[in-house]
């Protein structure tokens, strides 16, 4: 059997194969760990860090819609510190790239923790300008133009780590917020973020959220994401990193031929643990039925 | 030790309209199964609805696992489509379950499908050694008491509405039961409201119990920080904790109920 090529370099972040995880999705790998390899998945994005530990929002925090689920955790994590202390040599153990995905109420607070996180040793920053939980900064940051060439160039010069942006779905032209993302300097886009989403119980005539809404992820939101990532992909020239609702080997491919040079798992890792490995080897599987031997030669090929 | 995969399922029984109970086959690489433990199951075939259900075990067997499910909507509901013979995707044994070692006097309290997890308790304690005291609370007709019966040395069943049965709440035998008894543990399931007064008498009698609770779920191993538990941390503070991975039982002076 010939030796597929499943390298594939994002603008200077070059991962083992394509297949990567989901910040938010992956705590900091701990808990998969037990339950599947590490060692083959491309890269994990942790759980968005912030500057100083949250709790995150009140219960209730999730509740399931049809090929989905809408979230509110509200970026619960212990901070950029305590990741720095405890879970960077941890993850260090596996043959995985570390993306640490940086979330700040401020422009300020951003740079801060570029700067942190620029001394340790994680392979990338993923500059979070699209968590639809929490009361100041995420979304807003990367729905105003200004605000996301702003925070994108003043990060930039905060950090000369490989920098991916992470876009919010929730705007008009996704096309003009991806180029300025790239004018300002940043290495390559992952997108899209959960989409605003909610659900109304009938009977108590509230939200099931406590928060009223939250960010819808799963299969149900994967057309929209595809075609972001196909629109995006084809106005830049950074790579970009393709997620939304990926559940199986075919809507990795979809993205891929779309345009994505790695795609990342999120809301598919709870029903199926094993879904990155699947999909992966669901990936080789396709490239060996159609004889192709680098995973490169697949992004972005559509015939159109 | 956690099981990702498929599983038999050798039995399937109707309960009652709302309850169903299955046995499936039990897995080495399952490991040590505790009561109050869960699994994550896949509510149907087809993969949709999407997320896995937690599911309590009921009873442990040497080759089985016992599962007693409640109907509350479309994932259970497609549950009950399961044929014997077929396989079951989940991924478990999840979650903290009870402590029980050392224990030599214990009450019991559970409130309608609250019950299922503290017959998988009760069944695996020795008989010579532990004294059981049982508080069982319906809203109507009982199901799944036969073992209690067998098993407590002091049984109350309580319903809402079968007056064939002492009609009200489970707090008042508990009440009565705390005034002329002492345990050495305390072991609570059942809907939030129980839960919560429950502890407001624990709590003013300065006693301690094991609750197992529940919360929507999406991952189930503790990553995606969906369910939650509000504990106390330090002595004015408060934390998150996840409800999948630090419990489902958390002890009762370490919850803050405040909804």
């Amino acid at each position: 059997m010939n030796k597929l090529k499943m390298k594939v370099d994002l603008n200077g972040l070059i991962l083992n194969n394509p297949v990567t995880v989901a910040s938010g999705t992956y705590g900091f790998g701990r808990e998969y760990s037990e339950l599947i390899d590490l060692n083959q998945i491309g890269a994990i994005s942790v759980k968005g860090l912030t500057l100083e530990p949250r709790e995150g929002n009140e219960g209730r925090r999730m509740v399931e819609t049809p090929m989905g689920m809408i979230n509110s955790v509200g970026l619960q994590n212990p901070g950029v510190h305590y990741f720095i202390e405890n879970e960077i040599e941890f993850l260090r153990q596996f043959d995985t790239k570390i993306i640490a995905n940086i979330n700040g109420n401020t422009i300020e607070e951003y740079c801060e923790m570029a700067r942190i996180l620029s001394a340790e040793d994680v392979d990338s920053i993923e500059l979070n300008i699209s968590c639809p939980n929490v009361k100041n900064g995420g979304l807003a940051f990367g729905t105003d133009s200004l605000v996301v060439r702003e925070v994108v160039a003043k990060v930039r010069k905060a950090s000369k780590k490989h920098l991916i942006v992470k876009l919010s779905p929730n705007v008009t032209d996704i096309k003009t917020i991806a180029k300025i993302v790239e004018e300002e300097g940043a290495d390559c886009i992952s997108l899209i973020n959960t989409m605003a989403g909610m659900a109304i119980d009938i009977h108590g005539r509230k939200p099931f959220l406590r928060r009223g809404s939250g960010g819808l992820s799963g299969p149900a939101i994967k057309p929209i994401a595809l075609k972001m990532v196909y629109d995006v992909h084809s106005v830049v020239n950074i790579p970009v990193l393709g997620m939304g609702g990926i559940a199986n080997a075919t809507d990795a491919l979809e993205f891929i031929l779309a345009g994505a040079s790695a795609i990342a798992i999120g809301t598919a890792n709870f029903s199926n643990p094993y879904a990155p490995i699947e999909i992966k080897k669901g990936i080789e599987d396709y490239m060996r039925h159609y004889g192709e031997v680098d995973i490169n030669t697949l992004i972005g090929n559509l015939r159109i | 030790m956690k099981f990702v995969g498929k599983v038999k399922l050798l039995k399937k029984q109707i309960i009652n309209e709302e309850n169903f109970s299955f046995i499936i086959e039990r897995k080495n690489e399952m490991g040590l199964v505790l009561p109050g433990q869960f699994f994550n199951l896949s509510a149907t075939k087809v993969g949709y609805p999407m997320l896995k259900r937690p599911i309590s075990v009921s009873e442990v067997g040497e080759n089985t696992i016992e599962f007693t499910i409640k109907i509350i909507g479309a994932g259970t509901k497609a549950m009950l489509d399961y044929n014997e013979g077929e396989s079951i995707e989940l991924v478990g044994p999840l979650g903290n379950g009870f402590e029980y070692y050392g224990y030599r006097k214990i009450l019991v309290i559970g409130g309608g499908i609250g019950i299922a997890p503290l017959k998988g308790l009760i069944n695996s304690l020795k008989k010579e050694t532990v004294e059981i005291h049982s508080v069982l609370g319906y809203r109507d007709v009982p199901y799944i008491y036969e073992d209690f019966k067998a098993r407590s040395e002091k049984i109350e069943i309580m319903s809402e509405n079968d007056d064939r049965y002492r009609i009200g709440y489970v707090t008042e035998p508990v009440a009565s039961l705390l005034e002329k008894n002492s345990y050495d543990m305390i072991y609570v399931c059942g809907p939030h409201p129980m839960l919560r007064s429950l502890t407001d008498l624990f709590n003013s009698k300065g006693i301690r119990a094991q609750l197992l609770m529940e919360e929507k779920m999406a991952c189930g191993i503790g990553a995606c920080l969906v369910c939650t538990c509000k504990t106390k941390s330090g002595d004015f503070g408060f934390k998150h904790s996840r409800m999948c991975k630090d419990g489902p039982m958390f002890y009762s002076d370490e919850v803050i109920f405040d909804e």
